[in-house]
């Protein structure tokens, strides 16, 4: 994995839920790249949390999706969509987005 | 890497399987030009410049680098305006040792080549004689290292389209 280019440490951690959004319309990373005109690798390093969206990127892929920036970025973690559905609550959710 | 709610793109590689050859090639580029440089360095300190063996350690070290560019995409040596912001910032950071390591060499050369003018004075001009050859040994891994250094750390990573 290429390293991290954050800057902050996790206790201002931001999350984000690109991979769901974009999977939820069926688009490729390439896909949303080249609509937000960055490189399909900078999509895949913000999805796995290495790389904090700059605000003008952060609102381009908001656009894209039609979402305000709250749905897509947090400072919190996101549930994930099993963990809410989940009866137990004490079973942990291995599936909450990062 | 491909999320499990997505479908792979028709035809694509699994990610899985790009990426150990990624790995593979990286090392491969990397190795060969530290070892490429080390036979230039070695070869030139024994007063062998501009040998077959010399000639050919260059051409490894310049094809690694070459190398090295190609599996980066070029990223830690293109323009500002010409990456987006992840690799800006990661361009930035090779950039920051490679720097480091252009401001080292420059204070070695300073010191190798005062000794060698002192040398020369003293009726020993060897060191002197070879002095051209040990600034391109030293201008080679400033100027290459980002690009070096780049691939290294992104080795593991897969080229993230599907």
């Amino acid at each position: 994995m290429a390293r991290s280019t954050r800057r902050d440490d996790d206790t201002r951690r931001i999350h984000n839920r690109v991979n769901v959004v974009r999977a939820e319309v069926g688009m490729s990373r390439a896909q949303l790249a080249e609509l937000v005109g960055v490189n399909p690798q900078t999509i895949g390093a913000l999805e796995r949390g290495d790389h904090y969206p700059s605000l003008q990127l952060a609102m381009s892929i908001c656009e894209v999706f039609d979402l305000p920036v709250e749905a897509v970025f947090s400072r919190t973690p996101f549930q994930s969509i099993a963990a809410s559905y989940r009866r137990d609550p004490e079973v942990p959710a291995r599936g909450d987005q990062s | 890497m491909t999320s499990p709610l997505e479908t792979p793109r028709p035809g694509a590689r699994p990610a899985r399987d790009r990426r150990p050859s990624r790995r593979l090639a990286v090392t491969g580029v990397v190795l060969a030009g530290v070892l490429g440089w080390t036979a230039l360095t070695v070869l030139s300190l024994a007063g062998h410049a501009n040998t077959w063996g010399w000639g050919l350690a260059l051409v490894v070290v310049g094809a690694s680098w070459f190398g090295c560019r190609a599996l980066t995409r070029d990223v830690a040596e293109r323009r500002a305006s010409e990456v987006d912001e992840y690799e800006l910032a990661q361009r930035q950071r090779v950039r920051e040792v490679g720097y480091v390591l252009a401001l080292v060499v420059a204070l070695v050369l300073y010191v190798v080549l005062t000794v060698a003018v002192n040398l020369a004075d003293g009726g020993r001009p060897t060191l002197l004689e070879r002095a051209p050859d040990l600034v391109l040994i030293g201008f080679l891994p400033a100027a290459a290292l980002p690009s070096f250094l780049l691939a290294w750390q992104t080795r593991d990573t897969d080229d993230d389209t599907d």
